[in-house]
């Protein structure tokens, strides 16, 4: 016999040993000898996860649709094998940015927004209310159950019971006392609760223990093993199509997005954020709570198909098939297992409260209560003293609100369903966080605007298509909106959008409500633009693993602060003796030391930012240094310094590639430079010794033979003329060429005839022409339009032209031809010789500076190797161009053109 | 670094296996109203693939690879 005393010591003094722990695990921290910090502990903690649903409402699911209650447990242990690259990142991300909640950390993400923090905190806290009444609904439930022993009797209505005698209520209010004494014990800029996470770690054990006692017992102690059980169940024809996943497509495709709910929901539940998250002591825990939650999660679900079958074996009717667990052990008169069972299933339920309420009472402190007094006009709040004092008691408030509200939600309207289904109602409601979270930390175009249209669209179909129906079953909203539609549109059916049918409730609402967030997220992203902020937040947290390990060094504040204003800011949240610790332990890593009059360096206000969003988060945080900084828009060189380091190395390291490669190239340059200024050197000069050897020799002899007779005299007299002209013509094309090089020439710009100065130039070169008896021939045009020019450097062209033509040709039989053509815009000159012509691979080439065409029967060709070389920068200096083609033993022929309106441009 | 980019590959191949069993068609394969050993089929299945990706993880993570796994 169990009498009500013995069942009410028994369940508070569970509380207490809770306290107890919490208690103990706190000192052991504040002495620094962390109990939690241990992977086990972590794992452990995880497995609040596991809550009064998994406990009782699993089995009712069970015996209603078989293995339907799988994909909850499938989905967490596939995100988990995902965790070293997608948890690990949310984790080092928050460190970095000691970000406390998980509305903290899309609005981080998003440029600090308090919009999208308060936005994100409005819907956890609607989403996750039923499910906080949940939990306090299976403890008055179960209760009540025991309460009867040995006797079976389910609860009728708990509106019956007035709150004064309802357990529920004492411990709701016990579960206020603990989450205030250990969740909000002191202010801290990690908002770590090592109490809490050993209280929890601890109800997770006694939870798994009751549960499988209980899975033993049925499968051992009713029956004899899981055969047994099986073939029993098999008789029932009730249960036969249980083994089964029910029906075909729909099935299977409800089934899957199941899975995805419980992938999403197991990181972007508020609790589940706080423990993965927020209470995480080390990174490196995750390796092995990567397998040890899963493997929690499997040891927990083992037998709640037996227990199922067990029950429904049992009960033929009137008992509930969320209570098998407790029912079961009582049918059999087995009273420390009820006890035990009741324990471990109000254990599910008070961890999940606890940490629930912290974590919502975390957000809605630092990101609805706190911005809005932090933005009140009268701005005393922010120079109060003791603002940790307040917020400590804001939190100390919400902590209250949130479980009265539970409680609330609990006796009105929650008693009309099952436990399984509010619980993926309040998933459906946080995985409308995933796909900003996910998109946020992969991917670096996300923006503010993309993140606010996809949590809107995702929450309003949540609302309308699962939170609508529940009103409906309750009373509170007409029948015919489900029945008919909205404004009688059937496309509108809450349950059935657009007529969609085949899915199971939830599973179409996640199917719509996640498919419309995903696509406004991104497709309002990849048309929105992203403010400076939102540009540095993205490249933070994308990548997060190259960045260096100390933040500040990687943000920028633009302002002007004195450390004393930060210094008093920071005394008001964390007190004077912790502040004083911060600054000193930033002075002495950093080597400074302040003055009373020094301005704080950015790095300096980055980290003041950072000890503040641990506490107020970040968006309330940006408010507060924003008070006391007098922030400057962030510049475009700030923005690109953002850019971060890694790509400023990869941008170097392909700087400096391109810079050797342009180096190596210029080296070449100049070493054939070098080379072909040599040559020159050696041709001019040796150009230059021939007619000075020349003109000495018969210097010579005129000087040796004074009577050499008159005409003989009169000759070599001659040759020394002749030689000294050769000798002027030389310098003076080095000269030229030096000129034009240095861009010292100087230009006239006047309308020329080509016609005149071919003449002319073929007047020039005649006598050149008729000592080697080649024949000229000029066809020229009647009329031919001028064109603007440099009229000596044109007819130095055409010179140049016609001796290079000279110097190949054969004497006797040579035949020089120069053509005017006339084209509608331009002028095209031709001088065609019937020389030994130019090796092909020689064309290209002979225009270049000190080049000369070889030609293996002739040798060295006189001349220094500028004239064609300044001919083509005439001609291009004119806005012409000129080309030689050649047919080697037959001739070649230089073309150039003139623009008919060519502007000779200096340089 | 490079061990545990490996290992993290490894992880994902994990996550895949895990999508491909615990999903249709194979799923389908054993949603049949037959028992093994007295287990329902698809029961027996589902916890023997969730035992088997487990056992995956834990070889992955701690025998996997050679490296040291305290390294950041």
């Amino acid at each position: 016999m169990l009498t009500t005393e013995t069942i009410l010591l028994l369940a508070f003094g569970y509380m207490a040993l809770l306290f107890a722990i919490a208690h103990f695990a706190d000192q052991r921290a504040a002495r620094g000898r962390s109990l939690i910090s241990n992977p086990y502990i972590y794992a452990l903690s995880l497995a609040v996860y596991c809550t009064a649903w998994t406990f009782y409402g699993s089995v009712g699911r069970a015996a209603t649709s078989g293995t339907g209650f799988l994909p909850t447990y499938i989905g967490p242990t596939l995100m988990f094998s995902l965790g070293m690259l997608v948890i690990r990142k949310i984790i080092r991300i928050s460190k970095t940015h000691r970000i406390t909640s998980i509305a903290d950390f899309i609005a981080s993400r998003y440029g600090k927004s308090a919009t999208i923090a308060s936005l994100v905190t409005i819907i956890a806290v609607l989403g996750v209310i039923p499910y906080i009444a949940l939990q306090l609904k299976a403890i008055s439930m179960s209760y009540l159950i025991i309460n009867q022993y040995p006797l079976i009797v389910m609860p009728r209505y708990f509106a019956d019971i007035p709150v004064i005698h309802d357990t529920a209520f004492y411990v709701a209010l016990l579960l206020a006392l603990f989450a205030i004494l250990f969740g909000t014990r002191h202010l801290d800029a990690t908002e770590r609760h090592e109490g809490v996470v050993a209280a929890i770690a601890f109800e997770s054990l006694v939870k798994l223990v009751a549960f499988l006692a209980a899975g033993i017992f049925v499968t051992y102690g009713i029956f004899q093993g899981f055969g047994h059980l099986f073939s029993k169940a098999a008789e029932l024809p009730r249960l036969q199509d249980l083994f089964i996943v029910e029906g075909p497509a729909g099935g299977y495709f409800s089934w899957c997005l199941e899975i995805v709910l419980a992938m999403l929901a197991v990181i972007c539940l508020p609790r589940q954020f706080q423990v993965i998250v927020v209470e995480n002591v080390n990174e490196n825990h995750l390796q092995k709570a990567i397998w040890l939650f899963p493997l929690y999660l499997l040891a927990i679900n083992l037998f709640v198909l037996p227990i199922a079958f067990g029950g429904t074996i049992h009960f033929t009717g009137g008992v509930d098939a969320d209570t098998f667990v407790l029912t079961l052990p009582i049918a059999h008169q087995h009273a420390a297992l009820s006890l035990l069972v009741f324990i471990g299933g109000m254990s599910a339920a008070t961890g999940m409260v606890i940490v629930e309420t912290v974590a919502l009472a975390t957000m809605i402190c630092n990101d609805l209560v706190m911005p809005v007094l932090l933005r009140l006009p009268f701005g005393s709040i922010a120079k109060r003293r003791d603002l940790s004092f307040i917020v400590l008691n804001i939190r100390r408030g919400s902590i209250a609100l949130v479980l009265f509200l539970g409680y609330a939600y609990f006796r009105f309207i929650g008693e009309a369903y099952a436990l399984v289904s509010i619980g993926l109602v309040s998933f459906t409601a946080v995985a409308q966080f995933a796909p900003a979270i996910l998109g946020g930390i992969f991917w670096k175009h996300g923006t503010r605007a993309g993140a606010i249209s996809g949590l809107i669209a995702g929450f309003t179909i949540w609302v309308y298509s699962l939170v609508l129906p529940s009103l409906v079953e309750v009373g509170l909203v007409s029948t015919e909106l489900v029945t008919r539609g909205l404004f009688g549109l059937a496309a509108l059916k809450p349950m059935e959008l657009l007529g969609l049918k085949g899915l199971e409730p939830v599973a179409h609402a996640v199917f719509w409500s996640l498919l419309l967030n995903t696509a406004l997220y991104a497709g309002v992203s990849l048309f929105s633009r992203r403010t400076a902020l939102e540009h540095t937040q993205a490249a933070l947290f994308v990548d997060v693993f190259t960045y260096p390990a100390k933040p500040e060094a990687s943000t920028f504040w633009r302002g002007t602060a004195l450390v004393t204003d930060l210094r008093s800011l920071l005394e008001g949240f964390l007190g004077a003796q912790r502040t004083e610790d911060a600054l000193n332990a930033y002075a002495e890593t950093r080597n400074v030391r302040w003055g009373p009059l020094s301005a704080a360096d950015p790095a300096l206000v980055t980290y003041a930012e950072k000890l503040l969003a641990g506490t107020i988060g970040s968006a309330s945080a940006r408010v507060m240094v924003a008070s006391a900084v007098k922030e400057e828009p962030l510049g475009l060189d700030e923005v690109m310094n953002i850019l971060g380091e890694t790509r400023q190395v990869i941008a170097y390291s392909r700087e400096l590639e391109r810079a050797t490669a342009e180096l190596k190239t210029a080296n070449e340059r100049l070493q054939e430079l070098d080379r072909l200024k040599n040559e020159f050197i050696s041709t001019v000069t040796h150009e230059l010794r021939t007619p000075l050897t020349a003109v000495r020799s018969i210097a010579e002899i005129l000087n040796n033979n004074p009577k050499l007779p008159a005409d003989q005299h009169r000759n070599l007299a001659g040759l020394i003329v002749k030689e000294s002209e050769r000798l002027t013509r030389l310098v003076n094309q080095v000269l030229d060429f030096q000129k034009m090089e240095t861009g010292r020439m100087e230009w006239q710009r006047l309308p020329v005839d080509m016609r005149e100065v071919c003449q002319e130039a073929l007047t020039a070169v005649g006598p050149l022409m008729a000592e080697k008896h080649i024949e000229p021939i000029l066809s020229l045009p009647d009329h031919a339009p001028t064109v603007q020019g440099d009229r000596d450097r044109l007819i130095q062209v055409i010179i140049n032209l016609l001796s290079n033509a000279v110097k190949f040709c054969e004497s006797d039989g040579g035949r020089v031809h120069i053509q005017l053509g006339v084209h509608p815009d331009f002028l095209q000159i031709e001088v065609n010789d019937n020389g030994i012509g130019i090796r092909p691979e020689d064309l290209e080439v002979i225009f270049e500076d000190f080049r000369q065409s070889r030609h293996a029967s002739r040798g060295r060709p006189s001349g220094s190797g500028l004239g064609l070389s300044i001919t083509r920068r005439i001609v291009e200096l004119h806005g012409g161009r000129i080309w030689a083609e050649s047919r080697p033993g037959i001739g070649s022929t230089f073309t150039f053109t003139l623009p008919c309106t060519a502007q000779p441009q200096a340089g | 670094m490079t061990p545990d980019r490996l290992k993290n590959r490894r992880l994902a191949g994990v996550f895949l296996l895990g999508w491909i069993l615990f999903n249709y068609p194979i799923l389908s394969l054993f949603n049949r109203p037959a028992s093994f050993l007295g287990i329902p089929i698809l029961y027996g299945y589902i916890f023997a693939a969730w035992a088997g990706l487990i056992a995956i993880v834990i070889f992955i993570t701690h025998f996997g690879t050679h490296s040291d796994v305290t390294g950041s």
